[in-house]
């Protein structure tokens, strides 16, 4: 398979960088580790005459952890580097996990976390452990910069907020509080190299035995990411049970829009939305509190 | 207009021109370098035929523009060999019985050879976690792990008498 004649550019600088995509209007695409947009343009899914090349820019590599500050992930992060981080593996664990999930070891040494996030798909690794740590993405642009939260990131498939000319530069993560569990569930058929049919990222945050609060982050079962604030409240500020749970898992799989596709029919996906919610917040509250 | 790239294959020094939408595995295989021990398979990151390591990290070659490998170093399956004789983890696969049609087994051993360099005594599960990524379709990959626990072997048994 032939790649379409491009012109490669890569600039040493954001300012450079801003220049060519100005230069070039409509025209130019964003490489980052490139599993994804060699792959659509050999395919031919994607046009692009122009190549932008984001090894160079030192600003989008920055990794950076304090107690105080939480974390600052560069969007060039290759995906490998967060699943071996000893750091993140520790503060947080199911952004490693989700990462040691997604394609082969070779497709993790060259994609990234950003790449992830602004394919924006529905199933993307990295999204929903990102959404329930309550990541922010800084954007930056010739005009300055913004900072969204990534929940409100995403528009649909492969859509995102993102504007021409502005680059995604790094994420941001807060420090999770004590008494925290977390769980991330990719539910596939095959258990490597793997699209999933449904994703779910719990985390709960308890004080005595009492959960303060919930975040239920669920994937590939909509459009975009979608949080489920009902399984959310009706967690939050009671005593953990199975039966809560179970309850919670109903109202997640209620608020759901799936499709059917290859992959799975919109009933199965619902039925594995509840299934898994219930999973993964049993897992998530074991870490933390003993429930009967 | 051609990009000049200096990097290193195998040890070796390359200055090169080359397209700005040539992949690494195109250039490896071309006319200018000539190393075709590197397989393309399914070209799209899939099959792990094209698997060669960049810096000692495992990638999948067709994936990689040949612009983005300026300044790194390369090994192929053609760099493992030493003085004419065969690096062991291409004995354990000769042993073990792990090459059939052969056309996977470049990727194999240098995806072995990245394993084997962090982890010297893999598990059978480590072993297949970490060949998620290289897909055979002879041999049900038997023997393939076989061949990594005996290079594993043969690796620590070589450290020994060093």
């Amino acid at each position: 398979m032939i790649l379409p004649r491009f012109k490669f550019t890569e600039p040493q600088t954001l300012e450079e960088a801003f220049e060519i995509v100005e230069q070039n209007k409509g025209d130019s695409a964003f490489l980052a580790g490139g599993t994804d947009l060699l792959v659509n343009l050999k395919k031919k899914v994607v046009n692009h005459s122009v190549i932008v090349s984001l090894e160079k820019l030192a600003e989008l590599k920055n990794i950076e952890y304090s107690n105080e500050k939480g974390l600052t992930l560069g969007a060039m992060t290759r995906i490998s580097d967060i699943e071996e981080s000893l750091v993140l593996r520790e503060k947080y664990p199911i952004l490693a996990i989700a990462a040691s999930k997604l394609g082969s070891p070779q497709v993790r040494n060259r994609a990234t976390v950003g790449g992830n996030i602004c394919a924006a798909r529905p199933a993307g690794d990295t999204i929903g452990p990102l959404i329930a740590y309550a990541a922010t993405a800084r954007l930056v642009s010739k005009d300055g910069e913004r900072r969204q939260p990534l929940e409100e990131f995403f528009l649909g498939p492969g859509r995102t907020i993102i504007k021409e000319g502005e680059i995604l530069a790094d994420i941001q993560l807060s420090t999770v509080p004590a008494n925290t569990g977390a769980s991330y569930i990719k539910y596939g058929i095959r258990k490597a190299m793997e699209i999933a049919m449904v994703t779910v990222t719990t985390l709960l945050t308890f004080g005595n035995a009492s959960c303060q609060s919930a975040w239920v982050v669920l994937g590939a079962v909509a459009p975009t990411f979608i949080r489920s604030p009902q399984a959310e409240d009706v967690l939050s500020g009671k005593m953990f049970s199975r039966n809560i749970a179970g309850q919670a898992a109903k109202l997640a799989a209620d608020c759901c829009q799936p499709i059917s596709d290859m992959r799975a029919s919109a009933e199965y996906r619902r039925e594995l939305v509840e299934v898994l919610t219930r999973r993964s917040l049993l897992e998530a509250a074991s870490q933390c509190v003993n429930f009967s | 207009m051609k990009k000049r790239i200096v990097l290193k294959i195998n040890n070796q020094d390359y200055e090169l021109l080359v397209a700005d939408n040539e992949t690494l595995a195109q250039l490896l295989r071309g006319t200018q370098v000539n190393l075709t021990g590197t397989k393309q398979g399914c070209e799209i990151g899939d099959c792990g035929a094209c698997t060669v390591l960049m810096d000692g990290k495992p990638v999948n070659s067709c994936l990689v523009l040949a612009v983005q490998a300026s300044g790194h170093e390369i090994t192929t399956i053609e760099g493992l060999a030493r003085t004419g004789k065969l690096h062991p983890i291409q004995e354990a696969f000769i042993e073990a019985g792990a090459v059939q049609c052969g056309f996977c087994t470049p990727g194999m051993i240098l995806k072995a050879k990245a394993l084997l360099d962090t982890n010297t005594k893999p598990t059978r599960q480590e072993i297949r976690k970490a060949f998620v990524g290289n897909l055979c379709r002879c041999t049900g990959y038997f023997k393939i792990i076989n061949a990594v626990e005996k290079a594993s072997e043969m690796l620590s048994e070589e450290e020994v008498k060093s």
